[in-house]
């Protein structure tokens, strides 16, 4: 009976009171009153809504279709000309956006993935363990990146799949360096230490307890590591190493090596104003989302 | 006499350090009956918080190790049981409350979730509806006005005392049968402390469990505790019930300590002029005098403290009272 009472009063004063507000909703509203972090949120979902409507089949699924002559200039018709092949511009374009997102998220998901657990276990256990990520992700980090990502896409063969890994492989090192730095900051803090004393254990302790407190690195990490994805998949397909049999911003880039020496610029204008603008919104998105989730710039 | 819960024996918890190892608790031992307050009584450095966090095991290692003794917990040697079986104590059997309020709570959970970790951690039968009722009721428990508002709240937006509060709430919510407090209300001011120390006094006699309060504060021991041990330099100088350390201290570091404390009565003490110090430094755990670590500081050293007869060790000299000195106070 008590207990109900106890709950019953518990409703009536959450519902008088607004519900107390957690780091992440002040990092939320202090986001949505940023108004060029609004654009750049607005600017990411109307890319990803793209990619997921052209990967659906709903728009551009017919980009390889003839639709006009060869190197048309823009027109009414063909808003942004057409290709070689007298295939839409705007098509490709947009068609380019899903290869863009999809390397972009699956990127950086698997940097952060290997760039917290590596950091986090390097830091929290120290001693050998630490040794040992620390040596392996210099030697990492001191081979020249390109060669990297050239040899695992030669390993691998070309393709999407490829992308992904050359570049989910390669980019986890400076998170890593972070995440390394933010946990041993927090592993000797009291509330670790509390949690070791009402009996949690190691795991419980790392990823309960500090890793929710340096989640707000990994999310700006997240948000620049995106966007220094789509650019490196852009540079492997200029290099002819990217995603094979479908547009992306990367061959349509390399495409206009030829073309512009016959002064048709559109396909690289097309193609570098739609990576532009995602690269552009991710950089201030990033930006804004440290001003709102780093405490030490709070009520500036 | 009550139960006895808690027995350490001959504790030596060592740290490595870049010059060498240094022993911050040199044999000690205490025992700790049920419903009963022991405190331990030190300055900063004398091994009061070592002592806590090795009953618990919570030493960290490396550069920490508790080289040798025993800590019987009901009999059983906390020292010698697993890794797992001691995570099962840890929180349930014996709990813990630290200094600072302000950073032992998780500051991104809220604090209804963190005591409900408590009792998830410790009691897995239990629904998650019960774990929030019986946080509501801790938080009642703990004197925190509206817990159902203040459970969904986040340790940032309570006061010092507030978290505290918290602190104490978690720390109760398996019932265990020793609480360690160290320095509970060091970082809280005059009135908030005096709550605390009232609250901790009626959960005790409500719960029946064992408190080692750790302070460096004689009016705080004087205030809750039955037994009071004095640390100095890792070992413990004097050990006895509350009334004959006060009334009748027999080291001289304790009769220092309870002479540097200002009396405001005026009956009391007459004599206008400074307050009575205890003259020195504490040594330096790196070289310490052969004897008695006090003896640089000690009006009554003789030969016989500064090796002569060795190190001196705890003896009654008094039924209950016992002291570790050469020449004690008389």
């Amino acid at each position: 009976m008590e207990q109900v009472q106890t709950m019953g009063q518990a409703t009536i004063v959450k519902s008088e009171k607004p519900k107390s507000k957690s780091l992440w909703q002040h990092a939320f509203e202090s986001l949505m009153r940023d108004r060029y972090a609004k654009i750049s949120i607005v600017i990411i979902a109307v890319y990803v809504a793209i990619a997921l409507l052209t990967t659906l089949g709903f728009l551009a699924a017919d980009w390889s279709r003839e639709v006009g002559s060869s190197y048309a200039p823009p027109s009414l018709e063909n808003w942004l000309g057409t290709d070689i092949f007298g295939r839409s511009v705007m098509a490709k374009m947009l068609k380019g956006t899903e290869v863009a997102i999809s390397v972009g998220f699956i990127t950086a998901m698997i940097s952060v993935v290997i760039g917290v657990f590596l950091g986090a276990v390097s830091g929290y256990f120290g001693g050998k363990v630490d040794e040992m990520i620390v040596w392996f992700y210099t030697t990492v980090s001191s081979i020249p990146y390109i060669m990297l990502l050239v040899a695992i896409t030669f390993i691998l063969g070309k393709g999407l799949v490829s992308v992904y890994l050359a570049l989910g492989l390669t980019s986890w090192v400076s998170l890593c360096r972070v995440i390394r730095a933010e946990v041993m900051r927090h592993k000797d803090r009291e509330y670790v230490q509390a949690a070791g004393a009402i009996g949690g254990g190691d795991g419980r302790k790392l990823f309960k307890h500090i890793i929710p407190n340096v989640l707000h690195v990994v999310i700006i990490n997240f948000s620049l590591q995106f966007q220094t994805a789509i650019k490196s998949e852009v540079i492997l397909s200029y290099l002819g190493l990217g995603v094979q049999g479908r547009p992306s911003w990367g061959t349509m880039i390399d495409d206009a090596k030829l073309e512009l020496a016959r002064g048709v610029w559109w396909q690289l204008a097309a193609a570098s104003f739609a990576m532009f603008l995602i690269v552009l919104a991710f950089n201030i998105l990033g930006d804004s989302l440290r001003d709102a989730l780093d405490p030490k710039l709070k009520g500036k | 006499m009550s139960e006895k819960i808690l027995e350490v024996k001959d504790l030596v918890v060592q740290f490595r350090t870049d010059r060498g190892r240094i022993t911050a608790v040199n044999g000690v031992s205490f025992d700790l009956y049920k419903g009963k307050t022991l405190g331990i009584v030190g300055e900063s450095g004398s091994g009061k918080s070592v002592t806590a966090l090795a009953v618990m095991r919570l030493i960290p290692n490396p550069p920490g190790e508790i080289t040798s003794g025993q800590i019987l917990y009901r009999g059983q040697d906390l020292l010698k049981m697993p890794m797992d079986g001691m995570r099962k104590i840890r929180g349930n059997k014996i709990a813990m409350i630290f200094q600072e309020p302000m950073t032992s709570l998780n500051p991104v959970f809220t604090i209804g979730n963190q005591i409900e970790e408590v009792i998830a951690l410790h009691q897995d039968d239990v629904s998650s509806k019960d774990r929030r009722d019986k946080g509501i009721e801790l938080l009642q428990m703990v004197g925190i006005p509206s817990p159902e508002k203040r459970y969904f709240e986040y340790p940032h937006q309570l006061s010092g005392g507030m978290r505290q509060r918290v602190m104490i709430a978690m720390s109760l919510a398996c019932k265990p049968d020793i609480l360690i407090a160290d320095e509970p209300t060091t970082a809280l001011d005059v009135t908030i402390q005096a709550q605390i120390l009232e609250l901790m006094k009626k959960l005790q006699d409500e719960l029946g469990m064992a408190i080692i309060m750790i302070t460096h504060d004689l009016g705080v021991v004087a205030e809750t505790c039955d037994d009071v041990a004095v640390m100095y330099c890792g070992q413990m100088v004097e050990k006895s019930d509350l009334r004959s350390v006060f009334q009748k201290p027999l080291h001289p570091y304790t009769n220092g300590l309870l002479h540097s404390i200002p009396h405001y009565d005026s009956t009391r003490d007459k004599t206008k002029g400074r307050l009575p110090t205890i003259e020195g430094m504490v040594p330096s755990l790196f070289d310490l005098p052969p004897g008695c670590s006090f003896q640089d500081r000690c009006k009554n050293a003789s030969e016989d403290c500064r090796g002569k007869k060795g190190n001196p060790t705890l003896k009654a000299l008094a039924p209950g009272h016992e002291v570790s000195c050469f020449n004690p106070m008389n």
